[in-house]
């Protein structure tokens, strides 16, 4: 019995459905259900971190997540930019779950004067993992860390049911002739494709800070007595159809109860979360418009005497919810 | 002919089977489609434009997106922002550069600024700068793959039956997100 995936789609003309055995095409079916497994890659992580243009404290951020429940490999792509004199960059990747855990550190990458590094190497997120932490080391060179994609991308197909519910397809039964096709096989299609499209969540909004020093912060801000000052503002594409998404915001106050950030779809609904030194989660149901575009706006409340941080707010979308 | 899919996911019974507990279900080409149809849906989907948030002002940004198959353009949404009843010259451009693209200086894809005067970030600027004026844009729709000049237009991209990453750098802008703006017709021709 063998497990394989087609290294690309393999796509299926509508009339072949019609005109053939269905024992020759339901294999071709499942093989691509194998292949989603692989490369099914919306980004688990999409930022673009909000910085300091020139950098020498050694920038650490923290961003919410929602791994896969299988234990996924994923690729990590980090863009870092010298800001002048050359740059050597060690990049340290920590998951939490239920302690920090380190899953990459980098060797020293140097960084020509103004060049752009794009780093990218690939690690497992554990499925209980909750959030991630990066550091851009520089030893005092000045920095400006400038984005991070992060994607499912595994190696390979495992075998048995998997946590998020995915069986994978072998050969063992459809592939010898004249054996029977079960109704399971047929199923296992749709079970498979939606466990894995349900179990891999898509970035939609993220604004993530320095949790040394944040770029902004609350004394950045106009205004004062509990204010809500906008701090973001962008477009998301959603063309899946109205949905909720899940919000999640790491933040906190220097002193005494907590602020609120809050998130809005412009001319629609909005949540209000907590920045207390823990990550805070909440719901919001968002319709895009007829081209599929949400705009957002971020707010934070300005607290009165005292000083908030952001450092994360990000949210995610699961088809179907 | 087989397209990509548009499926609205809203709809979605994530839990139902399409023949499950029938003991002998009759044979029937629609169980076949209906198997195929769903893992078409998720294979050839596009995937969600993340609103990116962040202060760049009038520098570059550099980041990477993942288009999923069968893509041949794609476009970016961002927000510029501006001192609000600032005076001044427009702003510069927001250009775009991905992938392998520029190989020419005229390939640069440019979006004429919407904004005057000087940059500034959102109300995060401290109560003596006035509040930010913010414009969302977007870069062109028009195709023009090997332009002679630059020129606001479609990012192109080599439409395979899997997914790429894209390398991009976007300049002058505090938000963006990237999306999909063509796909290929027939993926049988891939």
């Amino acid at each position: 019995m063998t497990i394989s995936s087609p290294t690309g789609y393999d796509v299926i003309s509508a009339n072949e459905l019609g005109f053939v055995k269905i024992g020759e095409v339901l294999p071709r079916i499942l093989g691509n259900v194998n292949y989603l497994y692989l490369k099914h890659q919306p980004p688990l992580v999409s930022v673009c971190y909000m910085t300091a243009l020139a950098d020498t404290s050694d920038p650490v951020y923290r961003i919410p997540i929602v791994p896969s429940a299988d234990g996924l490999d994923y690729t990590f792509r980090h863009q870092v930019t010298d800001s002048g004199g050359g740059s050597t960059v060690t990049i340290t990747v920590e998951e939490y779950d239920g302690g920090w855990n380190t899953i990459h550190t980098s060797a020293g990458q140097v960084i020509a004067t103004t060049d752009t590094l794009d780093y990218s190497h690939t690690d497992t997120i554990s499925d209980t993992a909750t959030e991630l932490r990066i550091t851009y080391a520089s030893a005092g060179d000045d920095i400006q860390p400038q984005g991070l994609l992060v994607y499912p991308d595994p190696a390979s197909v495992p075998t048995g049911t998997q946590p998020s519910g995915f069986v994978a397809y072998d050969d063992g039964i459809l592939g010898t002739a004249d054996n029977p096709v079960t109704t399971e096989h047929v199923d296992r299609c749709r079970q498979s494709a939606v466990a894995v499209l349900r179990d891999r969540r898509q970035m939609v909004c993220s604004l993530v800070q320095d949790t040394g020093t944040p770029q902004y912060d609350s004394t950045d801000q106009g205004g004062g007595g509990a204010a809500y000052m906008r701090i973001g503002s962008a477009e998301a594409w959603l063309p899946g159809g109205p949905c909720e998404l899940t919000v999640y915001t790491y933040g906190d106050v220097s002193s005494g109860a907590a602020t609120k950030v809050r998130l809005v779809q412009v001319a629609g609904n909005s949540v209000d979360l907590d920045l207390d030194g823990t990550v805070q989660s909440g719901a919001l149901e968002v319709t895009p418009d007829a081209d599929g575009f949400v705009r957002f706006d971020a707010y934070m409340q300005r607290p009165t005497g005292r000083d908030a941080y952001l450092y994360a707010l990000v949210a995610y979308w699961r088809p179907g919810d | 002919m087989r397209k990509p899919s548009t499926r609205d996911w809203s709809d979605l019974d994530a839990t139902s089977a399409i023949i499950g507990e029938i003991a002998a279900p009759p044979a029937s080409i629609s169980y076949l489609a209906q198997a195929e149809a769903i893992v078409h849906d998720v294979a050839t989907s596009p995937y969600a434009g993340c609103a990116h948030m962040y202060d760049s002002l009038e520098e570059d940004r550099y980041h990477a997106v993942v288009l999923p198959l069968g893509v041949t353009h794609w476009r970016a949404a961002f927000v510029r922002c501006a001192e609000y009843g600032a005076a001044g010259a427009v702003q510069a451009a927001t250009e775009l550069e991905a992938g392998t693209l520029p190989v020419a200086a005229a390939e640069v894809i440019t979006s004429p600024a919407q904004t005057a005067g000087a940059y500034v970030y959102m109300d995060m600027t401290g109560t003596a700068n006035p509040v930010a004026l913010l414009k969302h844009q977007r870069t062109g729709g028009q195709i023009d793959d090997s332009p002679a000049a630059t020129t606001d237009r479609q990012v192109p991209a080599s439409a395979l039956l899997r997914p790429q990453v894209v390398r991009y750098s976007i300049s002058a802008t505090a938000g963006h997100s990237a999306f999909v703006s063509g796909r290929t017709v027939d993926l049988e021709t891939l």
